[in-house]
């Protein structure tokens, strides 16, 4: 193996890098099959209590992602994306999120302030069945499974851009929030959509003691969908703005 | 659980609703902690390489792999099985330890170790076991076996063993800018909580030691040219309120 070229990143360990210096831009086939749902209000006014951002609907977006044919970035996506309103700002609002390569969490977390945790995740097309599947420490937590010979009536699909998440970090030398930081994230319009299939969904939630995902079991499904998508974070867009420094 | 459900929390760290790892995080504490430690010297300019883009001074070619079994730490997300190459390095006149790679098997225990405190953790899963007679602690990373270590309690060190300084930590905690290229924050962080650590029992033994480079893992690269042998101690860890956070040395970003 050729002498490895140490580097002087801005991120740990910074010789090594856990994450690509700089990560943008990055590319890929992106596969995603999706459930949009109803879900209790009072549940999701419940989990944006501690944040600044206000519902602006009572339905989420619950997802399975291959991104792994990726090559600078790859990894197995899954989570729950509600619609918040911040400010003058619309936008999604990840609430839980679901990597399988931790260079991507990283990236995520601490460029963008995804929360993202560890899971294994699998995305599978046979035919027209789509199942997606992501398990953490052994248990299925988020399974999505679309039919798409079947029909289902037009839906209007939510607006998940610009992504603002609430990028928080920990303080060092005791408890406490060091850092907190309103981050918006948009590179939709670099993004090209390769193909698009609707079909019925179906969806299944389950609670693990440190991510309580059924709370959010959908109280009506309102459409399902597949699609391939050709996924550029670009130089112009694949970065993110700070919209508010909190602390 | 709760009649009204899970307890939305306000955490330190992302999701804040239901954190990625506990706050606070300290203090936590295991009980009986194994640690396998192998002592080894580097080749010439390689620990030098590695500081160059730090502002520390090199102190010798001689590091430390150290695998520590921390599974029974209390924490709500669990413990964490810990290996890390460390090397003493010299910063304003004081001798500090350095972690140059540290790997763990789960994602909180990572991103705990690298949003705290800056320790440059990766994630890798491994043991530490007792097996024929032998200590044996062993890392994958993405399905290939990139580090070994091995203690043969029965023969002794192949020399006089270092006493290099592990303590206090000096970690250089690295943020990247959210918005282009570049460093948000960089910071000088110091944490010891040796002052808390209760050694049990130490024994001493042949080492044996296998680095393997990976994709942007360039472990291998310290593969000694010596091996002055190997330590397995067994003591009870504390990260306490009083020792168990850090310092901020200085911010340089």
């Amino acid at each position: 193996m050729a002498e490895f070229v140490v580097q002087s990143a801005n991120n740990m360990p910074v010789q090594a890098p856990l994450v690509p210096d700089p990560v943008v831009p990055y590319s890929g086939e992106s596969i995603t099959v999706y459930a949009l749902c109803e879900v209790d209000e009072a549940t999701i006014k419940k989990y944006l209590a501690p944040t600044p951002f206000t519902s602006a609907s009572n339905q989420c977006l619950i997802y399975v992602n291959d991104f792994s044919k990726s090559k600078r970035l790859p990894y197995m996506d899954a989570g729950i994306i509600l619609q918040i309103k911040y400010r003058d700002l619309k936008g999604g609002y990840y609430l839980f999120e679901y990597e399988d390569n931790d260079a991507a969490i990283e990236t995520g977390r601490s460029l963008w302030g995804y929360p993202k945790k560890y899971a294994d995740i699998t995305l599978k097309r046979e035919g027209n069945r789509v199942r997606g599947l992501a398990m953490r420490k052994g248990k299925p937590i988020i399974e999505v499974e679309c039919d798409l010979s079947a029909p289902v009536p037009r839906f209007e699909k939510m607006q998940v851009f610009p992504h603002l998440n609430l990028q928080t970090s920990p303080k060092a030398e005791g408890p406490g929030i060091w850092k907190q930081r309103v981050i918006a994230r948009d590179n939709s319009m670099d993004c090209r959509l390769i193909s698009e299939e609707f079909g019925q969904v179906k969806v299944k939630l389950s609670g693990l003691p440190t991510d309580p995902l059924d709370a959010f079991t959908p109280t009506r499904i309102i459409g399902g969908g597949y699609t391939v998508v050709d996924f550029l974070a670009g130089e112009v867009n694949g970065w993110g703005k700070v919209v508010a420094d909190l602390i | 659980m709760p009649e009204n459900g899970f307890p939305v929390k306000n955490a330190n760290n992302i999701p804040l609703q239901m954190p990625l790892y506990d706050d606070p995080f300290v203090p936590y504490q295991v009980a009986d902690m194994p640690c396998l430690c192998i002592y080894c010297r580097a080749a010439p300019g390689v620990i030098e390489k590695y500081l160059e883009p730090t502002p520390f001074e090199f102190v010798s070619s001689d590091f430390v792999v150290s695998a520590a079994d921390m599974m029974n730490t209390g924490h709500t997300t669990g413990g964490f099985y810990d290996v890390a190459l460390v090397v003493t390095i010299q910063y304003k006149g004081r001798r500090y330890g350095y972690y140059l790679f540290e790997y763990e098997q789960d994602d909180y225990c990572v991103c705990a170790g690298r949003e705290l405190w800056g320790y440059p953790k990766k994630m890798a899963t491994g043991n530490l076991v007792k097996k024929g007679g032998k200590i044996i602690a062993n890392l994958v990373r993405n399905g290939v076996e990139f580090l070994r270590l091995e203690m043969d309690p029965e023969k002794p060190p192949q020399d006089d063993l270092p006493n290099p300084v592990i303590h206090p930590h000096l970690n250089i905690q690295v943020m990247p800018n959210c918005d282009g290229p570049g460093i948000f924050s960089k910071r000088i962080l110091l944490r010891d909580t040796s002052a808390d650590f209760v050694r049990k029992s130490k024994t001493t033994g042949e080492g044996k030691i296998t680095l393997k480079s990976t994709h942007n893992n360039p472990i291998g690269e310290f593969t000694p040219v010596k091996i002055y042998g190997a330590s397995y101690e067994i003591g009870d860890y504390f990260a306490t309120p009083a020792n168990g956070w850090a310092k901020v040395l200085e911010t340089l970003v």
